[in-house]
């Protein structure tokens, strides 16, 4: 199995066992996002950052001392500001814009040794659930329907982040999401995605839709890489006021599997008049 | 309330986008549409239910007031597509 398609806690292990090198895991998500253009997920490629972020990832693994997230590659969405690299936000509006700041999302994910392989493609300004308002074009879902070869969306606004991370073009991704997102592409595409609860993850750096609902998280292969990813990114920022200043836990190792004594809410709105059968049961068989 | 074709000229005016006189109808119904959304809100019935400002119980943060950032003029111009003695350069917008 090419290590592109690796979870993240494979290449977590694989990398601090010595296994892989940083940039040999960053070479094959290279190769991976080259040969995965007819999908439009990134539309900023930065493979020098990339190869240099790997570098530095092997020299801190070498020490024995490298957080979870050191030298895993990520695709990062357009909306957040990334230093001298364009941000567009899917939009013309900001053609040519490159931010003289890091986001704070990105700043702790970079801090952490993950790797950026290039900007994802998005509905413009994060306005749109099937990212065909991008200035881009649309992102393309790597799935279809059996039997055809027509092109279905990934969803949106979070589409592009979606499609690579479905398709294997780099470990994981950031979304944001303020009315689904996130939630919505990962469904679209059969990954893993999740809105943090507001002001878990601080808005700094990121492109606004709504302030009062915006919020980053992690796009992933598994519930697992959503848990190490998330940890990375989350924390108080005296950047975002509204970032909640409490200790972040260690989401991995609340993942026990035991859910006894839980009480887990659905709203029964997200039940639609006119939903397909297939949907249904496939969302009934969630359920207990 | 509603909005009717003086008030949408009006608006798309002061917004400086420009309308053609034809579309200006379907612009007035589209935004009496908005307000008719919003009045939907009066609608819930929000006797005793406490006011909520977030999601989190806590007090937005205060910082000390003091300058935390500067000497950064440079790196603010930077994106500026006409930048000229220091200061980002507009088109003239008011008449």
């Amino acid at each position: 199995m090419s290590a592109n398609s690796w979870t993240i806690a494979a290449a977590r292990d694989a990398l601090q066992k010595g296994e892989i090198s940083a940039v040999d895991l960053t070479m094959a998500c290279l190769t991976a996002m080259d040969a995965g253009d007819g999908l439009n997920a990134f539309v900023h490629k930065t493979p020098e950052i990339a190869l240099d972020q790997a570098r530095a990832a092997d020299a801190r693994l070498s020490t024995g001392e490298a957080p979870a997230m050191c030298g895993i590659p990520l695709g990062i969405k357009d909306l957040f500001c990334t230093r001298g690299v364009p941000s567009q936000a899917g939009s013309a509006i900001l053609k040519g814009f490159r931010p003289e700041y890091e986001s704070t999302v990105t700043a702790q994910l970079f801090g952490a040794g993950a790797v950026m392989l290039g900007k994802l493609n998005m509905d413009e300004f994060a306005m749109g659930s099937s990212n065909e308002t991008s200035c881009y074009g649309n992102a393309v879902n790597p799935w279809r329907r059996e039997g055809s070869n027509v092109q279905l969306t990934p969803g949106g606004s979070s589409g592009g982040s979606a499609a690579a991370v479905a398709a294997d073009l780099c470990l994981a991704a950031t979304g944001t999401d303020t009315g689904g997102s996130i939630r919505q592409p990962a469904a679209f595409t059969g990954i893993v995605g999740i809105k943090p609860t507001y002001g878990r993850v601080s808005r700094w750096g990121i492109v606004a839709f709504a302030s009062s609902l915006d919020q980053a998280g992690p796009m992933t292969k598994t519930v697992r890489d959503a848990a190490i990813m998330l940890g990375a990114m989350a924390g108080h920022d005296p950047k975002d006021s509204t970032s909640a200043d409490i200790p972040v836990p260690d989401f991995e190792a609340a993942l026990t599997g035991d859910i006894r004594g839980k009480v887990i809410g659905i709203p029964k709105e997200y039940r639609m008049d006119g939903m397909p059968a297939e949907i249904e049961r496939s969302g009934s068989r969630a359920l207990p | 309330m509603s909005i009717d074709v003086d008030t949408a000229r009006k608006v798309a005016k002061l917004a400086r986008i420009r309308v053609a006189e034809a579309d200006l109808p379907l612009l007035a119904r589209e935004l009496s549409g908005i307000l008719g959304f919003m009045e939907q809100l009066n609608e819930v019935d929000v006797s005793g239910v406490e006011p909520m400002t977030s999601v989190t119980p806590m007090r937005l943060k205060r910082r000390v007031d003091e300058v935390t950032d500067g000497n950064q003029q440079a790196a603010v111009l930077k994106n500026a597509p006409d930048a000229r003695e220091g200061f980002f350069a507009v088109p003239k917008v008011v008449e």
